[in-house]
């Protein structure tokens, strides 16, 4: 009887350590910690593969990205399509298309994401434990995996969990997102370039310059945010 | 004497049968919706607020109050969390709204659904362009679909659903954050310090309603859990409800329950053993006490379904009326054996018996006819109150005729004692010479006729309610903090069709935004969550341009490599939806246990319309059958509103205090009227039983009662309302009941004693019910009080005049 208790014990023992230390513990909150970048500017790139369950093929694109931690993301998808996402530490996000006039990208799903890519960007674990219970696995080929599930339950109809993964070899963060359909995205993004710590960012000429020959109607806006005012909007 | 030893036998297997049917479990209905009047609306409006005012009557809210937002937070999920684990609540918020749910039910009208951007992208942009947005969208990486992409391949309905869910949210969640002013700080930094923050929890309790023990439980679980947040959280908990009075009031009616049936019995016991010295006596009046109560509970049970409580505090104070038939009838029979009549004399005894059983049966249908004119007030709470006593009169009275024969023939009224104390109480009537009498009389009636154009009237609704002050002044801080809507007010749009009635409630907005006092912000409809069916027919054709035949779908999944014939499901789901238009009526089914129903359509036009099939709205269906219910922002200048609404023939700005006071006020004056027919009736029925115009003199006795009341009553200030007029039908039948025992009877001393121990026990139980804390109850109460002194004095010097002329034949 005891043995069987004690196998038992095991069991569970083993099946623990091996599925996840539940819930926002600090072993991973410091596993979170060490997937985020310690610089504060640099830029970097990026491949995304969406697949879409009637879909024959998996929606394959790539681009490149810029992060300021006093100013916030621009995210440039530069192949199939061309356009930027502008990520604002103001709150503010827009929309800035290859031809078209650039739009506000206002949404629940939009601030939500745009949030977490900044959170994780900054290295900011507040935001993160406070919107996602995290849970913690290992995986042979990523090693330790996080596993992202909103908290907010309007947020959940969306979107399912993000999981985070930085394998030990590789200097990338890889990102899946499974949206309520379980429809997957994966994201890696890996860093290619670091500028200096400077209070007028603005005037830093290597960022100013990654920045505009990246998106210069981005850059504008990552620098002076300002809601869009069009005819269909307030 | 058979027919009524029938109908005696009849009642008791009812009665039998109904409570072993029931097996005892009595469902007791302490609703206060019973006490609401009727507020002279059309059928259509009137039940379209029934449903509106039970739906909203089962909210609770309550409202958290903390100065740290993190500490609100917290307090705020630990309360819904607790609440969610009682029983009989469902806690409501926008979280718990599956939207999963919404959109799966409201999928089928994609199609007539767009955002006003996606309306105008697509009137601008041609098809392929269109397309290749489309597919931009899927490569974005914050793009995260409400629907699959089977169902919406161009990201256009999930747009939509997104931002008409952020509407939803937007208008259902309540919580607010209010900075307050420190209490007893002036200073403005001060005050900016002391801000509170305010978290809003809307509950709904159970549709079935609990019973009295449920909802005293209900009560403590939330004052167990109130007392354990507000010690963890250091936070502050208010809470709103009907429920809240509700319970008051049950606990105050059970009290009073409590009081009065038993100081009623012991007060009649006492009489009794005063009156007759003997054990024997109590059996009769105590067997008619229990089975005219009986009897009532079973009739009044089997007929709503439930018995109202305050039916029950009424009840109680029958004891004291029914006991009087059993008073007259050893009074009487005492007197027979006093006369000699011997039981071997049959004819004597016939004699006897006959002219008593007359007496009573005048006695009791007089009585009946006061407590049937309460069923015609519009109150089912009077109504429920005039089934009951009518049933327990007249079962008593069975029971005195049919059992009466089998008491004691050695009962005896003690008349030494009686005829002392009596004898004291007429000392000062003595005065009352046949001169006098028709003096005061007339002076009464002078008095009387002045009276009537000075009476002071009060026909306020929240009279009905004296509710406990903490749970007032609590209901009035949530109002403050979390509502942002009248309670009492509303518009109501009344169409023919649900088409129109949408066309006319915008019209309605297009007044209010064309007057300058308005806001057209400020009235909150259902018709606001979705497009008129024009703007849906338009936005389905706009879409043509999305799933037509080689348009934009086919040009995306061309664009993705993925075979053409893919996009045909789709455009085959489009093309058959042509007729599917949204209705604020499936809206309002949706969002049911959220929402109360504010857009009415009467059920069968819903049946009728098979909606799935495509069926042309409904324009052929008749009558006006359909509400919109539109509530007001608090601040709303409301005279600017009633004077648009009169300018409006399909707008009702209902206010429901002023409209029950109005209700209420006619109520009063058409009930004065009834009693003045009551009268009217009565006498008649006087002349055609005695056949003698001094018979009508009977009459006097309740109406100089009556009189006597009025002027007293105007004299102190005292405003007549509803509940002061239906007492006065009471005073009119047992005014009544003692003239005709003093007339018929003319025993002179022994029918006056008859007549005293009858109205003593009454007053008992009237005075018992004057001191009710339910308002209603007390009103009745006092009234019948004063007004049946007065009708014991009428007819004690009725009596007396009566004895002098039969001694002066």
């Amino acid at each position: 009887m005891i043995r069987l208790f004690l196998l038992m014990l095991c069991l569970i023992g083993s099946v623990v350590s091996s599925v996840s230390l539940s819930a926002n513990t600090p072993e991973n909150i410091k596993a979170l910690k060490s997937m985020m970048p310690e610089a504060c500017n640099f830029s970097g790139e990026f491949s995304q593969s969406k697949q879409i369950k009637s879909l024959p093929v998996p929606l394959v694109s790539m681009g490149e990205f810029i992060y300021s931690c006093d100013l916030g993301l621009i995210w440039k998808t530069q192949k199939p399509i061309v356009e930027s996402l502008v990520f604002t530490n103001q709150k503010l996000n827009f929309l800035v298309p290859e031809k078209l006039s650039v739009e506000n990208l206002d949404g629940v799903q939009h601030d939500f994401l745009a949030n977490l890519l900044l959170g994780l960007m900054a290295g900011n674990t507040e935001f993160i434990t406070k919107e996602f219970d995290i849970q913690m696995s290992k995986n042979d080929a990523t090693g330790v995996e996080l596993s992202l599930v909103p908290k907010n339950k309007m947020v959940k109809q969306a979107i399912d969990s993000v999981v985070l993964a930085k394998p030990s070899t590789k200097n990338e963060l890889q990102i899946s997102i499974t949206d309520k359909n379980q429809q997957v995205t994966k994201i890696v993004s890996s860093e290619t370039q670091q500028y200096a710590m400077n209070d007028k960012l603005s005037k830093d000429a290597a960022f100013s310059e990654s920045c505009a020959s990246l998106s210069a109607d981005g850059c504008k806006l990552l620098l002076n945010p300002v809601r869009i005012t069009t005819s269909g909007q307030n | 004497m058979i027919v009524w030893r029938s109908l005696f036998v009849i009642c008791i297997v009812f009665t039998l049968a109904f409570f072993f049917q029931s097996s005892g479990k009595l469902v007791v209905d302490t609703s206060l919706g019973d006490l609401s009047p009727d507020l002279e609306l059309d059928q259509s409006t009137q039940d379209a607020m029934d449903g509106l005012t039970e739906n909203i009557s089962r909210n609770i809210m309550f409202v958290v109050g903390a100065d740290d937002k993190q500490q609100l937070g917290a307090a705020k999920a630990d309360l819904s969390k607790r609440l969610s684990e009682l029983k009989p609540l469902t806690v409501l918020s926008s979280d718990a709204l599956s939207l999963t749910d919404i959109i799966d039910s409201l999928a089928k009208y994609r199609f007539h659904l767009l955002t006003a951007i996606a309306q105008k992208n697509i009137k601008q942009e041609s098809a392929e362009e269109l397309a290749k947005q489309a597919q931009a969208k899927l490569f974005r990486l914050t793009n995260a679909p409400l629907m699959s992409f089977e169902k919406d391949p161009l990201g256009v309905h999930s747009e939509y659903f997104s931002e008409f869910l952020q509407k939803i949210s937007a208008d259902l969640e309540q919580a607010q954050t209010h900075g307050s002013e420190a209490s007893s700080s002036d200073d403005a930094e001060q005050n900016k310090k002391h801000k509170k923050h305010y978290a809003v929890i809307q509950t709904k309790l159970q549709k079935d309603g609990l019973g009295i023990d449920g909802q005293n439980q209900l009560l403590a679980d939330i004052n167990t859990i109130s007392k354990d947040l507000k010690e963890k959280h250091k936070i502050e908990i208010l809470r709103s409800g009907v429920f809240f009075f509700a319970v008051d009031a049950a606990s105050k009616s059970k009290k009073d329950i409590s009081f009065i049936s038993t100081i009623s019995m012991v007060g009649v016991l006492l009489v009794l053993l005063l009156t007759f010295r003997s054990v024997a006596p109590l059996i009769l009046p105590f067997l008619s006490i229990a089975f005219g109560v009986a009897f009532a509970f079973a009739v009044s049970h089997f007929i709503y379904g439930k018995i109202h409580i305050l039916t029950i505090v009424f009840g109680a104070s029958l004891i004291g009326i029914v006991i009087d038939y059993s008073i007259h009838y050893f009074f009487h029979q005492s007197q027979a054996l006093s006369d000699g009549v011997s039981a071997s004399t049959e004819r004597g005894v016939e004699h006897s018996q006959s002219r008593l059983h007359s007496a009573l049966l005048l006695s009791l249908v007089t009585s009946l006819l006061g407590y049937l004119a309460l069923y015609f007030s519009q109150l089912d709470a009077l109504k429920k109150v005039a089934v009951f006593s009518c049933c327990g009169l007249t079962m008593a009275w069975l029971s005195v005729i049919c059992l009466g024969q089998y008491s004691s023939k050695k009962i005896k009224a003690n008349s030494a004692v009686i005829n002392t104390i009596l004898n004291v109480f007429k000392r000062p009537l003595a005065v009352f010479n046949p001169r006098i009498v028709v003096i005061t009389i007339v002076l009464l009636m002078m008095s009387l006729a002045l009276s009537i154009f000075a009476v002071k009237t009060s026909d306020d609704p929240r009279f009905f309610f004296t509710p406990d002050p903490e749970i007032l002044a609590s209901e009035v801080a949530v109002s403050q903090i979390a509502s942002d809507y009248e309670p009492g007010r509303f518009v109501v749009i009344s169409g023919q069709s649900s088409e129109e009635l949408i066309d006319l409630t915008e019209s309605f907005y297009d007044q209010v935004k064309a007057t300058p006092q308005l806001i057209a912000d400020n009235f909150k409809s259902i018709t606001q969550w979705l497009p008129t069916p024009q703007q849906q027919r338009d936005n389905y054709k706009i879409q043509g341009k999305l799933y037509g035949d080689n348009q934009a779908v086919d040009a995306l999944y061309s664009l993705l490599g993925a075979e053409k014939n893919k996009a045909e499901a789709i455009k085959t789901e489009y093309a058959n939806s042509e007729k599917l238009i949204l209705e604020p009526q499936q809206l309002n089914e949706l969002f049911k246990e959220i929402l109360p129903p504010l857009w009415y359509t009467k059920k069968q036009q819903v049946e009728q319309r098979p909606v799935e099939q495509g069926h042309e709205n409904s324009k052929a269906e008749a009558g006006d059958n359909f509400r919109n219910f539109i509530l007001i922002a608090k601040g709303t200048d409301f005279e600017a509103l009633e004077k648009l609404s009169n300018t409006m023939p399909f707008v009702n700005y209902v206010n429901t205090v002023e409209s029950a006071k109005k209700s209420l006020a006619d109520q009063r004056v058409s009930a004065t009227r009834l009693l003045l027919v009551a009268y009217a009736l009565i006498a008649l029925l006087i002349l055609s039983r005695y056949r003698k115009l001094s018979a009508l003199n009977i009459v006097l006795v309740p109406l100089c009662a009556t009189a006597a009341l009025i002027v007293l009553l105007n004299v102190l200030g005292v405003s007549f309302n509803l509940f002061h007029v239906m007492a006065l039908f009471l005073v009119l039948g047992l005014g009544m009941d003692y003239g005709i025992f003093a007339y018929e009877l003319q025993d002179g001393n022994v029918t006056q004693q008859a007549i005293f121990i009858s109205a003593i026990t009454s007053l008992l139980s009237f005075g018992l019910l004057g001191l009710s804390a339910i308002p209603v109850a007390q009103s009745f109460g006092m009234i019948l009080f004063i007004g049946n002194s007065f009708n014991l004095i009428a007819s004690l010097i009725y009596a007396e005049f009566l004895a002098n002329k039969a001694i002066t034949r």
